[in-house]
């Protein structure tokens, strides 16, 4: 017995020193360097015992050679790994609370069409469900209101999950407009988006005075962006036909455009590697159905990966989207190689959705959403000891590390 | 815990509302037998038929008399009496009347809100629900059945089933033996017991307390001083002769495990029993053999998807349509093979309607039981000796002798080899029933599709009417009235593939089109009512119409 | 009380199975024979003994050993490079249940019994073993205060449900507190109870019914043989038994500890309530479902004598669930409270093993220790632990081959052997790889 408690206390021991908390109180913007880790950069080589200098929030050294200025504090990863924050290319955070709650609702507006609207600025940033995400190591998601299937739910928005105001978080707070595609929609989206053209002609005529001005319209004048190809429509399709009628709307239209969900991609790589159509796949752990393989999904990512479909993924989710680590992990047993599930994840993610000159990879000039290691995030029983987002050292006070802490920390037996 | 009867009431008086308006009339006119112009006493007198007496040698060019609902004399030098009215029999093959041995012929039963609890309600014959005016009982008798054990199925012990034939003037003088047997099925009721699970809990339980209750009341009347006085319980007690094994009880099984719930029931209990339905029995030979109880075979034949079983060969399996096909004729013939399975596992056969939506197909399926396997002799005796025997009314049915029961179904060609075969007449004690040799049925409208008694609800303008449908189907033609707010109108026109159109008039207002799409029991469409504008229609079949409650509990 | 204590259809089914395990003995030995050969074996309770052998000899585990010699017709499994571990257990699911899994109409129906309604031929079964899972334990729901007696089955896919029940396995009743059974009285108004200290107060009154039942029994047992040993002339007539109540019957095997209480609650308070109930009837302490505050009290909960089965990182998707934690387990591990972790759904089941390697992640748990929460510590759940959920001599030739170490991305299960019959082999099943499409489906792949 008294072996059993030594042996566990030394447990307990290791437990806590792995758990071990960033010391510093409160989260200061700083210059500071990390040294002596594995720097995983995504988009180059992998760097051992490197350095990333970050300087007001931006990558600004990368290599084994990065001078470091005098005063810049050090952060030593030594026998860690240093890598990019995750993204999730799709959630929806922030925007409700736990499932079944009586709370906050603010994932769809009234209407069918709703391109005026925008996720970001709906989010309760304080929401726990923000916090908790960052256990599994994502730094950054998109999130936005599904519209309880309505055509047009609004536009997504990027969020880094750490800031003090919405608009601290938000990358970008239009990251496209989303569309709950069906085949017998098509019609009326047809006309709606070629009204918003006409809409966005006359914007364009009016401004050179061609014509007098108009009559403002909030919702056409959220169409334009998209009508005019400076952001894409996100497609939510998931069966054969629906994605392909989505996509031949798409190139009708001449959007710039993905499509998202794609259950059935598997059955249509030549199709989507021909058109070239950019996916955000999501269900790496649905079921399958019986007139399907049983490992249909785990097994998509490698699919498309092998066809070479340009591909990331994402959770879909609200509370429980740092799982998306475990559909990666899933896929990758299932034949995704490693780097390309990281990829998915970092910035593979960050290229599909136009971001990836900030974000996605260990870069210079890029944006300091940074994770210290203790492998790699996709490997199940990796820790993500320290994160960062933006250059600021984020503190572990999310809702589990709260409570974990608190319970921990309680008195013994207290029933009789 | 029996609701109470208030509601049965409220239903009743609706019912009779409706037939007081439309039914009464239209059912004597219609109806294929008037039966208040049958005289009585009349003598039949068929001559020159093939007689399959079940009773000795088949007889042909024979002549069989019957007088005042028996059967007088038969044989091949008989003389018709003077007072017969003769019927040429020479292309006539003359069986005994078939028995349809486990049925909800002309059985109405309360639904919706109206439901009753059937949990136990074993004092209750199903004839309670009996009505001997049933517009499907000349459906059954065109399928050469003349009598039925009539039980209910929805129910745990849903009361005693009865043995009824398919053609008079009331339920008493159609009864021909009640009770025969108790009967108990495996469906949730509304209240407790509301699951399988429960429902075999229950099952369990009120066995135990059947039991008790015997022990107590026979306990009570040797020595009541004492003894707390053991409550009145008619179902209770109607159990008893079940929960000591002396006598059998029907049980309801449909699929492979009902089977095996069933046995570990009667192993816990101690019980006899009988099986009906038994759509899956081909999946438990060995159990049935072993068993060896009757069964009385439904001639529903499931869709293989819903065959237990059916994903052990399929599920995420990557088989080619060649595979597939090979594995579907594989179960179909299985499915088919149902009626022969029990016949080789060597137990008493008898087959049903029950389970089936319609009895519409029950000859055809009968034949194709036979082309799987099933002897035609056997079948033939499954719907006659055999079910009288089980029934215990061996001397007034199941084969052609002087002195029984006047019950014959005469048919051209023979009905379990031949798809052109038909039955040409029965006889349901003495009485005659004459049908039409079929027509085919017309391509792409289904049979008995759109006939029925309909509720619909009219919308026009946002208000809602409800009314009355009653159509009648031949073939692909439709003739029928709607009834709203007290005016009928008569429409007609045609079913093709589940697509209604009818047209009507309207006095001073010309015409009307309906043009609906029945889906089951439901149909959804539109009235056209000329300058009125365009009204919604939706309906839903009234229960004991031609297609029901299919197959539950999937 | 003899006439209760063994209940009839537990001796039928004894009686059944003997007969089978005759029928067993006289097939060829060989269709329950296999020699794993020259994996990682991952024993559970005995170390991870690398390059070893595991010979099953008539669906048990015979040897365990380093280049075992093999048997005359074994069939032999080639696991080199791979890791063979105990069957998986699913310790909470639904799988497999004919027509409803909740009675709603009472709260309190402890009679009904998921034996009578399997439905064994659930797709999710197969899924289930393409995951490595062995033997699940499909439950009641919910919605009921006593939901009635569970049953714990091995996933033979293809074969009759009376093949997949476990012999000998213990009764587990299924309770349940919190919101789900005051939803299911907030549906039908009429439904007591309608709050949690009604909750309480209905599990007092049943088993307190429980109680008077054994009394009843005992009182006529005494009276019984004090009337047999009566004089004959004078004696009069035999006393009158109680009737048998199959309700109070399962409530009184929970009462005796023949069956173990599997309680469905999330907050902690429920929790101790039912700590405390079960000490004043001195009920045998059980299992607590999904328990995703019991972090809160673990000290409690495991001087009391109670274990969890939870998820393990599940959180948020109702309000009882908000407080979860990823951290529980290893709170649990920290106090010796015992955890396993379920799947509660046909999804979750095919994948235990990435949802224990959470507890590496969170934490920091040692890998065995997640191991154990998907084998041995569910087969302690269901008291069948000296059957399954281990690698070890005499025990069921239970094993799932993985291709990589369980608990790391890349493990996929191989091969699902239950009672030394491949149930599972992936070489041999159709993957996505080789599907051909139908015409109809949609692009032919390249």
């Amino acid at each position: 017995m008294n072996t059993q408690i030594a042996r566990r206390a030394a447990g307990f021991l290791a437990l806590a020193l792995t758990l071990a908390l960033p010391t510093l109180a409160g989260a200061q913007q700083d210059d500071y360097a990390i040294t002596g880790g594995t720097v995983v950069t995504v988009s180059g080589a992998t760097i051992p015992n490197g350095t990333v200098l970050v300087q007001d929030g931006i990558i600004t050294g990368v290599g084994t050679n990065v001078a470091i200025p005098d005063g810049v504090a050090r952060f030593d990863a030594t026998g860690k790994f240093v890598y990019p924050g995750l993204i999730d290319a799709g959630t929806g955070l922030g925007l409700q609370e736990a499932g079944g709650m009586a709370g906050p609702v603010d994932n769809f507006e009234l209407g069918p069409y709703n391109p005026q609207i925008e996720a970001y600025i709906g989010i309760d940033h304080t929401s726990e469900m923000l916090g908790v995400q960052r256990v599994g190591g994502f730094t950054t998601v998109v999130t936005g209101l599904d519209g309880r299937g309505e055509p047009i739910p609004g536009y997504d928005s990027m969020i880094n999950l750490w800031g003090w105001t919405p608009q601290a978080m938000a990358v970008e707070k239009r990251i496209g407009l989303r569309v709950n595609w069906a085949k017998d929609r098509e019609e009326d989206l047809r006309e709606y988006f070629l009204e918003g053209k006409a809409y966005a002609a006359r914007v364009a005529m009016a401004e050179r005075g061609e014509i007098p001005v108009l009559e403002w319209d909030v919702r056409m004048d959220g169409l334009i962006p998209v009508v005019t190809g400076v952001l894409p429509v996100i497609f939510e399709a998931r069966e054969v036909d629906d994605i392909k009628s989505a996509v031949a709307f798409a190139e009708e239209m001449g959007l710039r455009y993905l499509i998202r969900g794609a259950r059935d991609a598997w059955k249509m790589t030549d199709f989507l590697v021909e058109h070239d159509v950019k996916v955000l796949f999501s269900g790496i752990h649905g079921t399958p159905g019986q007139d399907e393989p049983y490992d249909v999904h785990y097994a998509t990512p490698a699919i498309l990966n092998e066809a070479g479909v340009d591909f990331a993924i994402y959770s879909g989710g609200t509370a429980n989207v740092f799982s998306l680590t475990y559909e990666a992990g899933m896929a990758v047993a299932f034949g995704l190689p490693m780097d390309k599930a990281l990829r998915a994840l970092t910035l593979d993610a960050a290229r599909l959705l136009g971001v990836d000159d900030q974000l996605g990879s260990i870069e210079e000039g890029k944006m300091a959403n940074l994770l210290i290691t203790t492998g790699n995030p996709v490997e199940y029983t990796s820790q993500v000891e320290t994160m960062f987002i933006r250059g600021e050292l984020v503190p572990w006070d999310d809702k589990f590390n709260r409570l974990m802490r608190r319970y921990r920390g309680r008195p013994g037996e207290i029933l009789p | 815990m029996p609701r109470p009867e208030v509601r049965r009431d409220r239903w009743t008086t609706r019912w009779g509302l409706r037939c007081a308006r439309l039914a009464c009339a239209i059912l004597i006119l219609l109806s294929p037998t008037n039966l208040s112009a049958q005289y009585e006493g009349r003598v039949y007198a068929i001559t020159g038929a093939r007689l399959v007496t079940l009773a000795g040698d088949v007889i042909e060019n024979g002549t069989i008399v019957l007088r005042g609902g028996l059967i007088e004399a038969l044989g091949a030098d008989v003389t018709p009496p003077a007072d017969a009215v003769l019927i040429a029999g020479d292309s006539l093959t003359v069986y005994p009347g078939f028995i349809d041995a486990f049925s909800q012929a002309g059985l109405v039963l309360p639904r919706g809100n109206d439901r009753e609890f059937a949990g136990n309600i074993a004092h209750r014959p199903a004839t309670e629900h009996f009505r001997a005016d049933s517009s499907v009982l000349p459906e059954y008798r065109k399928q050469g059945l003349t009598a039925a054990l009539i039980a209910r199925s929805d129910g745990v012990f849903g009361g005693q089933a009865v043995l009824m034939n398919l053609m008079g003037a009331d339920v008493a003088s159609m009864t021909v033996m009640a009770p025969v047997v108790q009967v108990m099925g495996y469906q949730g009721q509304r209240d407790y017991p509301g699951t399988l699970m429960a429902v075999v809990a229950y099952q369990r339980q009120t066995l135990i307390d059947a039991s008790y209750h015997d022990m107590l009341l026979a306990r009570y009347r040797q020595a009541p001083q004492g003894m707390a006085r053991p409550p009145e319980d008619p179902d209770l007690e109607a159990l008893v002769p079940v929960a000591k094994g002396e006598a059998p009880i029907l049980a309801v099984v449909e699929i492979e495990n009902d089977f095996k719930r069933l046995r570990n029931l009667a192993r816990e209990h101690g019980l006899r029993f009988w099986i009906a339905g038994a759509q899956e029995a081909f999946r438990v030979p060995e159990l049935i053999r072993e068993a060896g109880a009757p069964v009385l075979v439904s001639m529903d034949y499931p869709a293989i998807t819903e065959v237990t079983g059916y994903p052990f060969d399929r599920a995420f399996k990557n088989l080619t349509d060649e595979e597939k096909k090979a594995l579907d004729e594989r179960d179909k013939a299985a499915v088919h093979g149902n009626a022969a399975a029990v016949f080789q596992a060597g137990v008493p056969l008898a087959l049903a309607t029950g389970g089936m939506s319609s009895p519409d197909d029950f000859l055809k399926n009968v034949r194709l039981a036979v082309a799987a396997g099933l002897p035609a002799e056997e079948a033939l005796k499954a719907l006659t000796i055999t079910p009288a025997g089980l029934f215990g009314v061996a001397d007034v049915l199941g084969t052609l002798e002087p002195g029984k029961i006047a019950n014959l179904t005469l048919t051209h060609g023979d009905v379990f080899t031949d798809e052109d075969a038909y039955v040409a007449h029965v006889f349901v004690d003495g009485r005659k029933e004459t049908f039409e040799k079929p027509k085919p049925p017309a391509a792409g409208g289904g049979s008995g599709m759109a006939a029925g008694s309909w509720t619909v609800s009219v919308s026009l303008a946002g208000e809602a009417t409800a009314g009355t449908m009653e159509l009648t189907q031949e073939g692909q033609t439709v003739t029928g009235t709607l009834s709203v707010e007290g005016q009928t109108v008569d429409f007609e026109g045609t079913i093709i593939a589940g697509a209604l159109e009818l047209t009507g008039a309207i006095p001073d207002m010309g015409s009307v089109t309906l043009s609906a799409t029945i889906e089951g029991d439901r149909m959804t469409g539109s009235l056209s009512l000329g300058p009125m504008g365009s009204a919604a229609l939706t309906g839903t079949r009234n229960p004991g119409g031609a297609a029901s409650e299919r197959r539950a509990g999937r | 009380m003899s006439a209760i204590r063994k209940s009839i259809p537990s001796a039928f089914h004894a009686l059944a199975l003997t007969l089978l395990a005759t029928l067993a003995g006289s097939v060829p030995a060989s269709a329950q024979d296999l020699l794993i050969r020259g994996g990682t074996v991952l024993t559970i309770t005995n170390g991870d003994l690398p390059n070893t052998d595991v010979l099953i000899r008539n669906g048990k585990i015979a040897e365990v050993g380093q280049n075992l010699t093999v048997p005359p017709g074994v069939r032999v499994i080639d696991a080199q490079g791979r890791y063979v571990m105990p069957g998986l257990l699913d310790s909470h699911s639904h799988m497999g249940i004919d027509r409803g899994i909740n009675e709603g109409s009472r709260s309190v129906v402890p009679e009904v019994r998921i034996a009578d309604v399997i439905k064994h031929d659930d797709p999710a079964f197969f899924t289930a073993l393409a995951g490595g899972i062995t033997t699940i334990h499909t439950m009641h729901g919910s919605a009921n205060t006593i939901g009635g007696q569970n049953e714990t089955l091995k996933l033979k896919w293809g074969r009759p449900w009376e093949d997949m029940i476990i012999e000998g396995a213990p009764m587990t009743l299924k309770l349940a507190l919190g919101e789900n059974v005051r939803r299911s009285s907030v549906d039908d108004p009429t439904r007591y109870p309608r709050s949690r200290s009604g909750v309480a107060e209905v599990l007092r009154e049943s088993f307190q019914q429980a109680r008077d039942y054994l009394a009843a029994w005992e009182k006529y047992e005494a009276d019984e043989a004090a009337w047999d040993r009566a004089n004959r002339r004078s004696r009069g007539l035999a006393p009158i038994p109680p009737k048998r109540d199959l309700k109070l019957e399962a409530l009184a095997d929970a009462l005796e500890g023949r069956s173990i209480l599997r309680v469905h609650g999330y907050r902690a308070d429920e929790m101790a309530m039912v700590m405390e109930v079960a000490k004043e009837f001195n009920i045998r302490p059980g299992v607590f479902e999904h328990a995703l505050d019991a972090y809160k009290i673990a000290p409690e909960v495991a001087r009391n004598g109670w274990a969890t089965s939870v998820f393990a990182d599940s959180w948020g998707y109702k309000i009882e669930a908000y407080e979860a934690i990823p951290y529980k387990m290893l709170i649990h591990y920290e106090h010796g409270v015992r955890t396993s972790i379920n799947s509660d759904s046909a999804e979750r089941v095919r994948r235990l093993f990435q949802e224990a390697a959470r507890g590496v992640k969170y934490g920091g748990l040692p890998e065995n220790e997640c191991l154990k929460m998907i084998t041995i510590n569910s087969a302690m759940d269901l008291g069948i632990e000296d059957r399954v959920g281990s690698i070890e001599v005499g025990k069921d030739g239970d094993i799932a081959i993985f291709s990589h170490y369980p608990l790391h991305t890349a493990a996929r299960v191989e091969m699902t052997i239950i009672e030394g019959e491949v149930f599972f082999d992936r070489s041999a099943t159709d993957v996505l790889a080789t599907w051909t499409l139908d015409p109809k489906g949609g692009e032919e792949r390249p």
